[in-house]
């Protein structure tokens, strides 16, 4: 299906329009709920929450430690993440 | 002469009763009868000839009997050590053929003994990493409270040595 290329054009200048004005959300998630020091902490530590809307969700299969979502991104830093890659690495070398 | 009891007349008559005989005798029986006597002679002699020749080709193909049987003879005692070596070639060539047969199914049998050992030693290598993380994750659940998770969560922020792309995508268990 061909799409029009001047629809297409004004779709994406919207987007960037949207991805410019409206702030960044994060998902923060963390084995337990943070209060408003850590998050300070974690913002400080990580430059992407800078300036972003930054919500924390609850999980505790991870143990200890975050984990980052943001755009279409994901990154682990929680204990649970690590012995999973521990378990994947132990896979990969039998 | 009358004396001596000789008839003349009678001997006349005997003689010419002779002569007649005679030549009545040599003109129609003598003649047809020796012609008969050569006649048998030659038809003995031609029998003789043919008797003669049927007993050359009677010989003849008795030889060629002869002949001919030491020829199957022969011919058959040839075939027959052709078919014998033959035999022996055959027998050999399905042994061999088995041999190799059973060498490859040897070989087939140890490779496939051997991938299994491998597949079940990578198996229970899994179950046992498994278990080994099953473990240590209800262990830690338990034995972490509040403060520890606290701490490691600091500790992590503050050793965070690489990139935040490097952690980018990795799936959470």
């Amino acid at each position: 299906m061909k799409i029009n290329p001047r629809l297409k054009e004004e779709l994406k200048a919207y987007l960037k329009n949207r991805l410019r004005h409206d702030p960044r959300q994060v998902v923060i998630v963390s084995s337990y709920k943070l209060n408003g020091k850590e998050l300070d902490n974690i913002k400080n530590e990580i430059a992407v929450l800078k300036n972003a809307q930054v919500v924390n969700e609850v999980d505790p299969s991870l143990m200890a430690g975050i984990i980052l979502r943001f755009d279409s991104k994901m990154i682990d830093l929680s204990l649970g993440g690590e012995l999973f890659q521990l378990q994947k690495r132990i896979h990969e070398s039998t | 002469m009358e004396n001596l009891g000789i008839d003349w007349k009678l001997l006349v008559a005997q003689l010419i009763n002779f002569g007649v005989f005679f030549v009545i005798f040599k003109k129609f029986v003598a003649k047809p009868f020796s012609r008969f006597l050569s006649e048998e002679k030659k038809h003995e002699e031609e029998r003789a000839k043919v008797m003669e020749k049927a007993k050359v080709m009677e010989e003849a193909l008795f030889e060629k009997e002869r002949e001919w049987k030491k020829k199957m003879l022969r011919e058959s005692e040839t075939s027959l050590k052709r078919a014998k070596e033959l035999g022996e070639k055959l027998k050999k060539e399905i042994i061999e053929s088995a041999h190799k047969e059973a060498e490859q199914v040897l070989v087939k049998a140890r490779n496939q003994t051997e991938e299994e050992r491998e597949s079940l030693y990578r198996e229970v290598k899994n179950r046992v990493s498994e278990l080994s993380m099953f473990i240590v994750t209800h262990a830690l659940n338990d034995y972490l409270t509040q403060e520890a998770r606290e701490k490691i969560t600091a500790y992590i922020l503050k050793n965070l040595t690489k990139d935040l792309d490097s952690y980018e995508n990795k799936p959470t268990s």
